[in-house]
């Protein structure tokens, strides 16, 4: 997994559970279409960010639309947060310069 | 009224003037006559006059709707009965998570009236259902390994 698609999948899981295929969209509405996530790329993030104790996720209901497959969601752990914080944080010290913020 | 006499009204206009709900309908009913039947049947006295001016081109846009659902309803049996032949090779994690997601994007853009795209994103999902799998059964199995 790249560095931006976990970056983007943390922030966009601090905004509430969801699962791949919304995800997906989250993360680029986020992002005013600057980041965009294969669809077939998401879920081995997904899983290894699970593994990580990021993100825990739990089976939905069986749904119609999906010919009977329930759909897998995923929230943030509280480490989660923590490592999503740390990211932001790093992530604005880099770009202060760029966004004339004085420190 | 003035528009009575316009001789370009467009079945499109005839709906939104009468208020029907052509499509909603559409999906509720079974076919054409029955369709517009019931359309007329909701239509007010003093709108059948437009109805009744308007008829060959609700008629005819009426079976063009159907008929694109019939295609669409072989499309969508095409699609799943490929998917569905697939199904039987892929771990349950994979089947309900990433192909479960496959399928939905694949239902929406079906209804959407999508066609080529359709078939290119079965292809995408056949080609990334394999890779996830792969990567899925060598990372349990490292995991397995590990925990012996």
């Amino acid at each position: 997994m790249n560095i931006d698609t976990r970056l983007a999948l943390l922030q966009a899981f601090t905004h509430g559970e969801s699962y791949g295929l919304e995800i997906i969209e989250r993360v680029k509405k986020l992002t005013n279409g600057k980041i965009s996530i294969v669809q077939g790329r998401v879920y081995p993030a997904l899983r290894q960010l699970e593994a990580e104790g990021l993100l825990e996720s739990y089976d939905g209901p069986p749904l119609p639309e999906r010919n009977g497959r329930p759909r897998r969601y995923y929230r943030i752990t509280a480490a989660g947060e923590r490592a999503a914080r740390q990211d932001a944080r790093a992530l604005f010290r880099l770009l202060k310069p760029a966004l004339g913020v004085v420190a | 009224m003035a528009w009575h006499a316009e001789p370009t009204l467009t079945a499109g206009v005839v709906y939104e003037i009468a208020g029907l709900r052509f499509r909603f309908w559409g999906r509720i009913l079974g076919s054409p006559d029955v369709l517009l039947e019931d359309v007329y049947g909701q239509v007010k006295a003093m709108d059948r006059e437009i109805f009744a001016h308007a008829y060959p081109l609700l008629a005819s846009d009426a079976a063009e709707f159907f008929e694109e659902q019939q295609r669409c309803h072989k499309r969508k049996r095409r699609v799943q009965s490929v998917l569905e032949a697939w199904t039987a090779v892929l771990p349950p994690r994979i089947l309900n998570e990433d192909f479960g997601d496959w399928v939905e994007d694949l239902n929406r853009r079906l209804a959407r009236g999508q066609k080529w795209l359709v078939w290119l994103r079965v292809c995408a999902c056949v080609f990334w259902t394999v890779v996830n799998s792969i990567g899925y059964i060598a990372g349990k199995a490292r995991r397995d390994r590990r925990a012996i």
